[in-house]
């Protein structure tokens, strides 16, 4: 590999890749990182399993209701 | 993300219905193209499709609006959703003659009506809440 062609080879390599023009960051990231650490994994209440298996028995004793309640999403 | 919490909020809000109503059109489909049905099915689907979304978009703008003034908590707010929404499903289902179809009797309107809210306050409560966390605007 000669000069000419080294030159040839990093004029390719500089053309490849985009130049790195704005470094610092979009933005301030600590907010985000305070939401993050805010945010509470879900939880589920027993009240709220308490309703889900009464939705459940009544689905189960009242099957014709199905269509009704699908027909309301 | 601070600009258009109403947009946001009805983007929320239409999420679950538009969702579920991919599955409804999955079952329109087979239903009206395999089986063929001698009912007219297309009626039925005009107020999952048409009115139901909008609804759920515009009340949870509502719950946005009111959750400034110490409101009450989101699945309790959701639940509502269904005593406005078996009235219009009554109407609508009469005004285009497929009450017979989903059979709507008033016992099946009396035991629905407290399941439908129990479904609505789950859903409100934790996909919905969900959404608007997801979107900064819970």
């Amino acid at each position: 590999m000669n000069d000419h062609d080294r030159e040839k080879l990093a004029a390719l390599l500089k053309s490849a890749l985009p130049p790195m023009r704005d470094r610092a960051l979009p933005g301030d990231l600590w907010p985000k990182m305070l939401r993050r650490l805010d945010r509470r994994p879900v939880r589920f209440a027993w009240f709220d399993f308490a309703l889900a298996g009464m939705a459940a028995a009544g689905f189960i004793a009242f099957p014709s209701v199905i269509p009704w309640i699908l027909f309301q999403f | 993300m601070t600009t258009h919490p109403y947009l946001r909020a009805y983007m929320a809000g239409v999420t679950v219905p538009s969702i579920v109503l991919l599955f409804a059109f999955a079952v329109f489909l087979v239903v009206r193209l395999a089986c063929n049905p001698d009912f007219p099915i297309e009626r039925v689907l005009v107020f999952p499709l048409a009115l139901v979304p909008a609804l759920w978009g515009a009340w949870n703008m509502v719950y946005l609006a009111m959750h400034k003034r110490r409101y009450m908590p989101l699945g309790c707010h959701g639940g509502l959703v269904p005593l406005f929404l078996v009235p219009g499903a009554l109407l609508v289902a009469r005004a285009f003659g497929f009450d017979y179809i989903l059979a709507a009797t008033w016992l099946i309107v009396l035991v629905g009506l407290p399941l439908a809210v129990i479904v609505y306050y789950l859903v409100w409560k934790y996909v919905v809440g969900f959404l608007n966390e997801l979107l900064g605007i819970a």
